[in-house]
């Protein structure tokens, strides 16, 4: 060998070898090289073995059309030329990053795009066979014009067949249109992967500053819509979500959910411009990810070789998505051993959140935040027609009491009942007559839903009248019951819901959090915390018993209502609120 | 001795691999599994199951309706309840002994690792020695419209065995409740010795109008409290087949009810009937009242909760149990499973039981002729993840505590309080994963299997209600093929059963269009990005 070497590298005699390149083994080679990469390569399903053939046909000619290139006139410029073809033909099959670099090289003169496939590298064997046989061809160096004419036209027919071996990128060659999307996630792994995307669902309103913290304490997947799933490839990028461009202000998430890789969740502000992609599986580029991609990344470093998929596999159907069923993907699906997946977005500050791993029971919580929960809130049975006298008021150890009422005071056993209310006791102190005074009330429904398309609360008004009240006289006393995102026009003031800070979100239904709240009474500068009371004004003073209240980064507008189509706006910007509470507007100053 | 288990194809292969000390409840609890005494047909007492629900019959009842059931229908508590699990011999010394058991093993979905702690408890007592206190109850039934027909004949014969049943000390208040709230008949030993006039005021019960829950659980909640006796045992049977339409009808409220008078003793069981009832508030209820909760799907049903669990689920055999789990070094804690109270971080969980009853099955053969396996005296799974590099592992070694076990309970009419420990110790090194895995016992082993079918349960049913049933065959069909080669070794009447559920749920899925697609089985425990 060493002897081969000495010989090729001190042999000094000339050769040409343009000579071979009229050689029918070397036109052979061309004519090869351009059927099977213009003829039979589209034919998708012998693409493997198309592929390998045009490997073994170009580097058994392409040597010597390096050579005839650059002028080779020694046997060791032949061979050094055959080396570099070697190297540069196994670096680019073996590393991603080097073959995207002689595409990016290759591609400032004509089109070109490598497939990156280790199993490609046994056609190097071709080179020295080449040379071999090309070799001794190359010894005459006088040839007539005509011949070097055509040697020329052979070397320009070889030039074009050795570059000319892939259709040109171009996203203008894919049937499906340009997608157009705010976000999008590109898969850079070298498997396929199956994601369920859900979107928020339709009348859920998140306080988007206090969300965007951490979204996987705020979101639950009660918040989401039914999945869409997506058969992702690799190298194939995808949308999430659709641009539109009617709602600019807020943001937007979406739930990523798949078996092969980690849950996330990806946050957007409404208001990024959309981008526009070609999703096509086929797309034969690799694609760029930008400031608004989300990355699907994988560290292969404890994968055997031999698990390897090839980056950009398309397998046995070669590519195209309209031939590709699901036997034919499910080996581009196969998870290689030691393969960890993992996201990254592209831009500094992230669009994805991991989505925590939940399980039934409850994390410790070591800080105080307790607050009262729907186990103490406001409740009442449904409420008694007419004007009632009031017998008594029973305490009941849950917290709920028993008011009796009678529709005539000289004879309580005539038409007695009992209604049942869930409220502070105290707050009910105001329908109870003193001795020797005479109560009666009268019960009216303000509200029956505590929805936002309902008026936003549920309430009842209960008027408190003297024993010689009747209708048209003005009541004694009046108090509201109310429960919801608002409080009834009749109370003076807004109530301001103010997150206890430090304390963990809990979900209630309808895919909805809340964090215990403290209320501020806007119109009197008081601020309550559940469970406490307030008086409030002088000349119509107010008693305000604040039950529970919760303030609500998530919430769903058409939560218990049937007609979710006629879902009303709300605010999308701040954290709502939900409030317990019983007013007690009394007549009288204090 | 611990074992472990090869469970590659073929034929499994049992390998002793360490002497562990023999010791009873108090210290290290597997002490009593060496091949004599552990299945050897010595006697060995009865299961204990905690308070909650005893079956997942709702669950089950909807898929063999042909329907897909919601995620809230299926109870750990209730399925771990029907699996019976035989622990070591209870030997503590105590009514109630403790014990902990570890497994190391890949799930059955995608096999990544899994490591387990069993915990679970049982008692020397047996249901036919068991002398219960007389019982001071207060019966709560739904005669609402809906109960028309079958339901209400299915009561009225419960009732029956119920009252035929009852000791002569016994004291029986039946309330009727529709949209108003009644006291049918109090039968006292006084009042009725004979029964006569409970048993026809059972024959008399009528289903007529709307559901006020509320109401119905007041009245035999302050009838049971106004004669209250420590010496008696003082609890409400609430029976509903719907969701409350009727006076206060606010879910919470109606379970705080019933926690202000369990606070002062008044347990609380709760009976399901059919498929509509509220099934949140009844399992509230009986986690708050530190009673059972029962599901009624049929006649079958009735006649074995009524006759077969009477001898046990209305006395417990301990109160206020607390145990507490704490990870040794090499381990964090992750999830339980098995129940719903409890609280935890990476250091360890607490778990708050209101109550612990004797299980009626006694073994795993013991099942109820209508096929019921309720009683089964359930388990609960603790979760952990190994956290130390390869050479932290080395360090730590085999036979190393992965966590000590300790708990607290009341004996119930009583003022004895009871300690138990025990320590929980892992034969391989932390993170260490034999292709085979490795159990403590068989018992430990089922325990694992039967986690896998829950969680492959809970998360096909989550996946297939979202829409996504393509991926909830993707769940299902490779576990349904590992539990049937597991079977083919380990024949369990329990775990065949599920299976037959599983098959059940993976034809109504797939007869919604789905289909199983490409791509690896999910992992059941995802560990996070």
């Amino acid at each position: 060998m060493n002897d081969w070497l000495k010989q090729i590298w001190t042999d000094e005699r000339r050769i040409a070898p343009s000579r071979a390149v009229m050689h029918p083994a070397w036109i052979l080679a061309v004519v090869v090289l351009l059927v099977n990469d213009h003829v039979i390569k589209p034919m998708a399903f012998i693409e493997p073995v198309a592929g390998k053939l045009s490997d073994f046909a170009g580097l058994f000619l392409f040597p010597v059309l390096l050579a005839t290139l650059l002028g080779v006139k020694t046997r060791r410029g032949l061979w050094l030329a055959g080396a570099a073809t070697a190297v540069v033909f196994g670096a680019i099959n073996t590393a991603a990053p080097l073959a995207r670099a002689f595409d990016a090289l290759v591609s400032t003169v004509v089109p070109f795009a490598t497939t990156v496939d280790p199993t490609d590298l046994i056609a190097l064997i071709a080179i020295p066979s080449g040379l071999w046989f090309f070799e001794p061809l190359m010894r005459s160096t006088s040839v007539r014009r005509t011949r070097r004419a055509l040697e020329a036209a052979a070397v320009t027919v070889g030039g074009i067949a050795s570059l000319a071996t892939s259709p040109p990128p171009c996203n203008d060659c894919f049937d499906e249109p340009m997608q157009s999307s705010q976000i999008s996630i590109l898969n850079k792994t070298n498997e396929l992967h199956i994601l369920r995307m859900r979107a928020l669902r339709q009348g859920i309103r998140i306080d988007c500053d206090r969300v965007r913290q951490n979204p996987g304490e705020y979101l639950v997947p009660a918040a989401f819509d039914a999945p869409q799933s997506w058969f992702v490839q690799s190298g194939q990028e995808i949308p999430v979500g659709q641009n539109d461009a009617s709602e600019q202000v807020g943001c937007q998430v979406a739930l990523i959910e798949s078996d092969t890789v980690p849950d996330i969740f990806v946050f957007w502000d409404r208001g990024l411009p959309a981008k526009s992609f070609a999703f096509d599986a086929d797309v034969p580029v690799e694609l760029p990810a930008d400031d608004q991609t989300v990355v699907l990344d994988a560290d292969y470093s404890r994968t055997p070789a031999s698990e390897m998929h090839q980056w950009r596999e398309r397998g046995d159907c070669g590519g195209r998505a309209d031939l590709c069923d699901d036997a034919l993907l499910a080996p581009l699906a196969e998870i290689p051993s030691g393969a960890r997946y993992f996201w990254r977005s592209q831009h500094e500050t992230p669009l994805h959140f991991p989505r925590p791993t939940t399980v039934e029971g409850t994390l410790r919580d070591d800080d105080a935040c307790s607050a009262p929960t729907a186990a103490d809130g406001l409740a009442w049975e449904p409420p008694p027609g007419g004007e009632l006298y009031v017998l008594g008021l029973d305490e009941g150890r849950d917290g709920c009491h028993e008011l009796s009422l009678t529709a005539d005071i000289e004879d309580d056993t005539l038409f007695p009942r009992g209604w049942w209310v869930c409220a502070p006791f105290d707050a009910l102190q105001v329908l109870v007559p003193a001795e020797g005074e005479r109560k009666r009330i009268a019960v009216t429904q303000q509200n029956r839903n505590p929805t936002f398309s309902g008026g936003g609360h549920e309430a009842i008004e209960i008027s408190v009248f003297t024993s010689e009240g009747s209708a048209g006289t003005p009541a004694l006393d009046r108090v509201y019951m109310t429960r919801g995102y608002s409080l009834p026009s009749a109370v003076d003031f807004e109530p301001q819901f103010l997150p206890i800070d430090g304390c963990a979100p809990t979900e209630v239904e309808c895919g909805q959090v809340s964090l215990p709240a403290d209320v501020e009474l806007t119109a009197y500068s008081e601020t309550v915390r559940p469970g406490e009371s307030v008086s409030v004004g002088t000349v119509q003073p107010l008693d305000v018993f604040v039950v529970r209240a919760e303030a609500r980064p998530v919430v769903d507008v058409t939560c218990l209502v049937a007609d979710t189509l006629n879902a009303p706006n709300a605010p999308d910007t701040s954290t709502l609120g939900y409030i317990e509470a019983v007013v007690v507007r009394r007549s009288t100053g204090r | 001795m611990s074992w472990i288990r090869t469970m590659r194809a073929g034929a499994p292969v049992w390998v002793a691999t360490s002497l562990l000390l023999l010791a009873g409840c108090g210290s290290d609890s597997r002490g009593d599994l060496s091949g004599e005494n552990y299945g050897g047909g010595e006697p060995r007492g009865s299961g204990v199951g905690q308070s909650g629900a005893q079956d997942f019959g709702r669950f089950r009842g909807i898929i063999e309706d042909g329907e897909l059931p919601a995620p809230n229908t299926l109870d750990a508590v209730g399925f771990f309840n029907e699996h019976k699990i035989e622990l070591p011999a209870p030997d503590c010394g105590d009514d109630v002994c403790l014990h902990g058991l570890l497994g190391v093993q890949g799930n059955m979905l995608n096999g990544n690792n899994c490591t387990i702690a069993v915990v679970g408890f049982n008692t020397p007592r047996t249901p036919d020695e068991f002398e219960r206190p007389p019982l001071n109850i207060g019966i709560a039934v739904d005669v609402s419209g809906s109960m028309s027909g079958t339901p209400i004949e299915a009561v009225r014969a419960g009732l029956r065995v119920l009252a035929t049943t009852a000791d002569e000390k016994d004291s029986i208040a039946l309330v009727a409740y529709s949209g108003e709230s009644e006291l049918v008949v109090d039968s006292t030993p006084e009042s009725d010795p004979d029964r006569a006039l409970l048993l026809a005021a059972i024959d008399e019960l009528q289903a007529n109008g709307a559901t006020n829950i509320y109401a119905g659980l007041r009245d035999a909640l302050e009838i049971v409290d106004g004669r209250s006796d420590a010496s008696r045992q003082n609890r409400v049977i609430m029976l509903s087949d719907g969701e409350a339409t009727a006076g206060i009808t606010d879910r919470d409220r109606i379970v705080n009810l019933g926690q202000s008078y369990a606070a002062d003793g008044i347990g609380i069981t709760t009976i399901g009937v059919g498929r509509e009832f509220d099934i949140e508030l009844m399992r509230g209820l009986s986690e708050a009242g530190a009673g059972n909760f029962y599901f009624l799907e049929d006649v079958a049903a009735v006649e074995e909760v009524f006759s077969e669990e009477i001898k046990t689920f209305l006395v417990p055999l301990a109160t206020n149990v607390t145990i507490d789990f704490d990870v040794a070094q090499g381990y964090s804690f992750r999830a339980l499973y098995g129940t719903r109270l409890w609280t935890g971080n990476s250091e360890g969980a607490t778990i708050q039981i209101p109550s612990l009853f004797m299980a009626s099955r006694e073994s795993i053969d013991d099942i109820a002729p209508g096929g019921g396996r309720r009683g089964g005296g359930g388990v609960m799974l603790v979760e952990l993840t190994p956290t130390v590099t390869e050479s932290q592992a080395a360090e730590i070694g085999p036979n190393a505590p992965v966590g000590a076990l300790s708990m607290t309970y009341d004996v119930p009419n009583s003022t004895v309080s009871v300690d138990q420990q025990t320590t929980i110790i892992n034969s391989l090194r932390p993170g260490e994963l034999p292709a085979e895995g490795a159990f403590d016992n068989a018992a430990v082993e089922k325990s694992f299997v039967a986690l896998n079918i829950f969680v492959g349960f809970q998360m096909a049913v989550e996946r297939a209600n979202n829409g996504a049933s393509n991926a909830a065959l993707n769940v299902l069909l490779p576990l349904e093929q590992r539990v049937e080669q597991w079977l083919v070794d380990n024949p369990d009447p329990d775990i065949e059963d599920d299976l037959e559920t599983m098959r059940l749920l993976i034809e109504i899925i797939e007869g919604t269009g789905a289909r199983e697609t490409v791509g690896a089985p999910p992992d059941p425990w995802p560990q996070g990005d």
